[in-house]
């Protein structure tokens, strides 16, 4: 079968196809994305989530096969764009008329915004970690949130330590709400330190690579738990989630201790905490089974059947991405320029219409 | 929203009702008093919308696009400054009050069932691609609602258009109306391609990516597409006129959904404040 390149109707339904892939994007949900639903849809399919597995519906935006629509676009519009430009030359002698120019500069720049998007892909390089005050990211394995480096990113550039410092957070007077992170990096090679702050709309640029603080921040108590012996069973900072539920903002977390099968529940008590002098809930359960439910500050230490619980301090967590994107201006660019032709090829229109009512 | 706004927000409501009531009373009794009536009324409804806009503003210290509410309050208005605007350039246009108030008026009382607090801008709202953004969300929105409009119109079919021209002096010539529709289309498809794209700078600026695959974002895409998809297949396969009208209602029906149905559905980034 000889498929024709520069058709119209193939780009429909190369159109169509990338619609469908999109919707069925927004339906199942993807990797990386949206990893709480697909846990959802996991335990709803049970052994039917396989055959989105293998048909990658869960990880569509990294699939060859999205990649390869992609390509067939590309060729189909600069197929047909050829084939077109051709033809208007033919029959008028010049492609300068603001229809045919406008249609041209729009499709010449959709191609070059889909190879951006595709080198950018190929290059781009992101990491979100979640840190906790003063917590540097050799400290934790955990500290990783996501991490993604394209197929032909190399690492050369982007060594680095990171150490969070603090995280502030105020409303302004006029209301507005501010959130900052200071952040110390150290290059590797490097034996002096930058410190930085970075804001909401003011990431810090250094080395081709953005630092950005994260849409989300929370608490971040420091969980002490030893057994009757006085053993260390765990001591780390615990970050809690924050949920708005009616205008209010809640703190909460749980954890599960090691290998047993205890559960504790921490709820910052305090809708504005004062961090000299939290208040927690804590609640111990063994298996189904309550072990106590009290509320606990910073001074005290609760006994709960074998276990001693406290919670020294309490600090902030919040979340900082390193982003390397080399390609993203150019995607801009690309797309600006494509509807900057839609309008030149529209203004025509217009007028076509108007000189029509005259 | 505080007592002046409410009187502001209630009158613009009552003036949406009233004029489509006149305007169904005049298709019915055939009075073009009514019509003419509607249309004064409706001039009045942007005003008092627009004063609404101002205060609300003033009181908040941001322009009124944040908010579910407010963004559906800025659809309205972007919708009928495009009606008003075009009423005076396109001849065709008036009879267009029927269902842009129609759709206002619904729009309208969605509207009031939406929490009305203007609660404290977050960090990444404090920023001017957002307004950029949120501004052609709306009227690109406008615009593809004035493309459903006219689709409306053209699916009642010639008879009833002819039959309307005892109420409305200026009545559009019926085969012409699939060429204002797609231009309208066209359009929005630029003010909704603004849209994406300014959103797109506002995101890397906020939180470091361009692009997040958040639904909202995904329907906006998916709404462009299929605007996209419909302009090739009005040229690839010669749709007939009403089938390529249904069309463009179902696609701009995407965009509302995009806009406000989402947040029923999916959790999403823009939590709009």
């Amino acid at each position: 079968m000889k498929i024709n390149f520069a058709s119209t109707k193939l780009a429909f339904f190369l159109i169509a196809i990338l619609a469908i892939l999109i919707i069925l994007s927004a339906i199942i949900p993807q990797k990386d994305i949206s990893d709480d639903r697909i846990i959802d849809l996991k335990e709803l399919l049970g052994d039917g989530y396989v055959v989105i597995e293998k048909l990658k519906l869960d990880e569509i935006y990294t699939s060859p096969y999205f990649f390869i629509l992609l390509g067939f676009l590309i060729i189909n519009m600069a197929a047909g764009n050829i084939r077109r430009f051709k033809i208007v030359y033919k029959t008028e002698k010049t492609l300068l008329k603001a229809r045919h120019l406008g249609s041209i500069i729009f499709h010449l720049s959709l191609i070059f915004t889909l190879l951006s998007v595709i080198l950018n892909y190929l290059y781009r390089h992101e990491v979100v970690y979640a840190l906790t005050e003063g917590q540097a990211l050799s400290n934790s394995q955990t500290s990783y949130l996501r991490e993604f480096s394209g197929p032909a990113f190399t690492d050369s550039n982007v060594r680095y330590q990171l150490r969070l410092v603090t995280v502030n957070e105020s409303y302004e007077i006029e209301g507005s709400f501010t959130r900052a992170a200071d952040i110390s990096l150290l290059p590797e090679n490097n034996p002096v330190a930058i410190t930085a702050t970075v804001l909401t709309n003011h990431p810090l640029k250094w080395n081709n690579l953005e630092f950005h603080i994260g849409p989300k921040s929370g608490y971040s108590p420091e969980l002490l738990i030893n057994d009757a012996t006085g053993k260390s069973l765990f001591k780390s900072f615990v970050r809690l989630a924050s949920r708005k539920i009616e205008g209010k903002t809640f703190h909460y977390d749980y954890i599960v201790i090691g290998e047993t099968d205890i559960k504790i529940d921490i709820t910052v008590l305090s809708d504005t905490v004062i961090l000299d002098s939290p208040e927690y809930q804590i609640t111990v359960h063994e298996d189904e089974r309550l072990l106590c439910d009290t509320t606990l500050t910073d001074k005290e230490i609760i006994d709960c059947e074998d276990f001693k619980i406290s919670i020294p301090r309490l600090r902030r967590w919040c979340y900082i991405s390193a982003v390397e994107s080399p390609f993203q201006n150019w995607i801009f660019f690309g797309f600006w320029i494509a509807l900057a032709g839609m309008t030149i090829g529209f203004i025509p229109r217009l007028l076509e219409n108007k000189s029509r009512r005259k | 929203m505080n007592a002046i706004e409410s009187v502001f927000y209630w009158t613009t409501a009552l003036l949406h009702a009233a004029t489509f009531f006149l305007v169904l009373l005049s298709l019915v009794f055939k009075k073009s008093s009514s019509f003419n009536l509607a249309k004064w009324l409706f001039v009045l409804a942007f005003f008092t919308l627009t004063v609404f806009g101002i205060i609300r503003w003033a009181r908040t210290g941001h322009p009124p696009f944040v908010t579910l509410f407010e963004s559906m309050i800025a659809a309205i208005w972007f919708t009928l400054l495009i009606f008003h605007i075009a009423r005076f350039k396109v001849k065709q246009v008036p009879i267009l009050l029927l269902p842009v108030s129609f759709i206002s008026f619904l729009m309208m009382g969605w509207s009031s069932s939406l929490p009305a607090d203007a609660s404290p801008l977050s960090a990444a709202l404090t920023n001017v691609w957002l307004f950029i953004h949120a501004s052609f969300a709306t009227s690109g929105a406008a615009a593809f609602l004035m493309a459903a409009s006219f689709s409306i119109i053209y699916l009642m079919g010639k008879k009833k258009l002819d039959a309307m021209e005892k109420v409305s002096a200026k009545i559009p010539e019926y085969k012409s109306l699939p060429k204002t529709i797609l231009n309208f289309l066209i359009f929005g498809l630029i003010l909704w391609g603004v849209m994406i794209v300014s959103g797109s700078i506002w995101a890397h600026v906020a939180w470091g990516r361009y692009w997040a695959w958040d639904p909202i974002e995904l329907w906006s895409l998916i709404s462009w597409l299929l605007f996209g998809l419909l302009l090739h297949a009005r040229l690839a396969f010669k749709l007939s006129k009403r089938l390529f009208c249904w069309l463009s209602i179902l696609a701009a029906a995407t965009v509302v959904f995009s806009l406000w149905g989402i947040q029923y559905l999916y959790e999403t980034i823009h939590s709009y404040g």
